[in-house]
């Protein structure tokens, strides 16, 4: 049997989502097509039926749970961006004080004069987390395309100098 | 209607506050929502516990997602759309189990537990129907569709923002779902 031309927007007729026009129209169809008044009236008869679908509501231990997921998830939204922003300090940090130690020519030999006193600022700028001190001059009598393996040849110097030092004054 | 815009409002100032760290607003959001969300998710998974983790995976997913939530539709069809998309990647992951135990002891335990019973429709002219495993059995566009429509109550607009397909997608998709689930029904009393 060849279907009604109007039996496709019989769904949206009853949902009643159809233009006033369409909807006009397939009204006045329905008074002589039996075919479309049945299915009208069998649309009816299965919203019903769904809207008699015993529905399971959420337990109280369901929610309690919904609740807690939601205070773990507030927990990471706050943990989370603290946690990335550190993350980005501490890169910051590194890319900064990694760019300083290579742009920094290094020095195989330290300064003849002054380069013990200048050495443990280094150490203290060191202990206090500050920015490692150069002994003065360093920069002007390095030679620049020595690059950084001289600077931590001098680090190594410096920090033995630095035990010593403490070696002897306790 | 005008209730309507008055929870719209309250939805609204809710999220925003949520989205700035307000966890009482996500709180209230949760409680709001809650009674749709395990309605939908009941009816598009296996139920029970699968439901209840639907909607807890739903309000995690909403609430770190909030500040993209972009107001254009309401909290409830954001939220449903969310719900939806989570219970399909559910019932896919469980498909092959559904389709050998869970059927047989989602009817059994069903008509045990409402005093329903389902059978095929040529033996079952005078049971009544458990709709739920009837939709249950229908496939996974259609019924979504049905459920969004019938027992949520979306608009075709709402639907289509849901699914993300166009209106005249939703209009064709449940003219089509409403026919499957009239002829799967042949033979039972309505």
């Amino acid at each position: 049997m060849q279907e009604c031309p109007f039996e496709a927007r019989l769904s949206a007729f009853y949902d009643d989502e159809l233009d006033a026009g369409t909807s006009g129209r397939l009204k006045a169809h329905l008074a002589d097509c039996p075919s479309c008044s049945a299915s009208l009236q069998s649309l009816r008869q299965v919203s019903r039926l769904i809207a008699s679908a015993p529905v399971r509501s959420i337990s109280l231990v369901g929610m309690a749970r919904l609740h807690a997921a939601a205070d773990a998830a507030a927990r990471q939204r706050t943990v989370f961006p603290m946690a990335k922003a550190l993350l980005a300090v501490a890169a910051s940090a590194l890319i900064v004080g990694s760019a300083w130690l290579v742009e920094i020519p290094g020095q195989t030999a330290s300064p003849k004069e002054s380069a013990d006193v200048h050495s443990f600022d280094a150490l203290d700028s060191l202990a206090t987390g500050g920015r490692l001190a150069m002994p003065h001059g360093i920069a002007q009598e390095t030679d620049v395309a020595q690059g950084p393996e001289p600077l931590s040849q001098w680090m190594i110097d410096n920090f033995a100098r630095g035990a010593e030092y403490e070696n002897q004054h306790r | 209607m005008a209730e309507n815009v008055g929870v719209q409002d309250d939805d609204s100032d809710l999220v925003t506050a949520a989205a700035g760290g307000d966890a009482k607003a996500f709180h209230a959001l949760v409680d709001r929502h809650s009674p749709h969300l395990m309605r939908l998710a009941t009816m598009l998974s296996r139920g029970g516990a699968d439901a209840e983790d639907i909607v807890q995976e739903t309000l995690v997913g909403a609430f770190a997602g909030l500040a993209r939530f972009n107001r254009e539709s309401s909290v409830k069809t954001w939220l449903s759309r969310i719900l939806t998309r989570q219970a399909a990647r559910a019932w896919n992951r469980s498909r092959r189990s559904r389709m050998t135990a869970h059927l047989d002891d989602a009817t059994e335990s069903a008509g045990a537990d409402a005093g329903l019973s389902v059978g095929s429709a040529a033996t079952a002219t005078d049971s009544k129907i458990d709709i739920a495993v009837m939709l249950q059995k229908l496939n996974a566009e259609h019924r979504e569709i049905l459920v969004l429509r019938e027992m949520q109550g979306l608009s075709y607009g709402e639907i289509a923002e849901v699914l993300d397909i166009p209106r005249g997608t939703v209009e064709s998709r449940l003219h089509r779902a409403r026919a499957e689930l009239r002829r799967r029904l042949q033979g039972y009393e309505l």
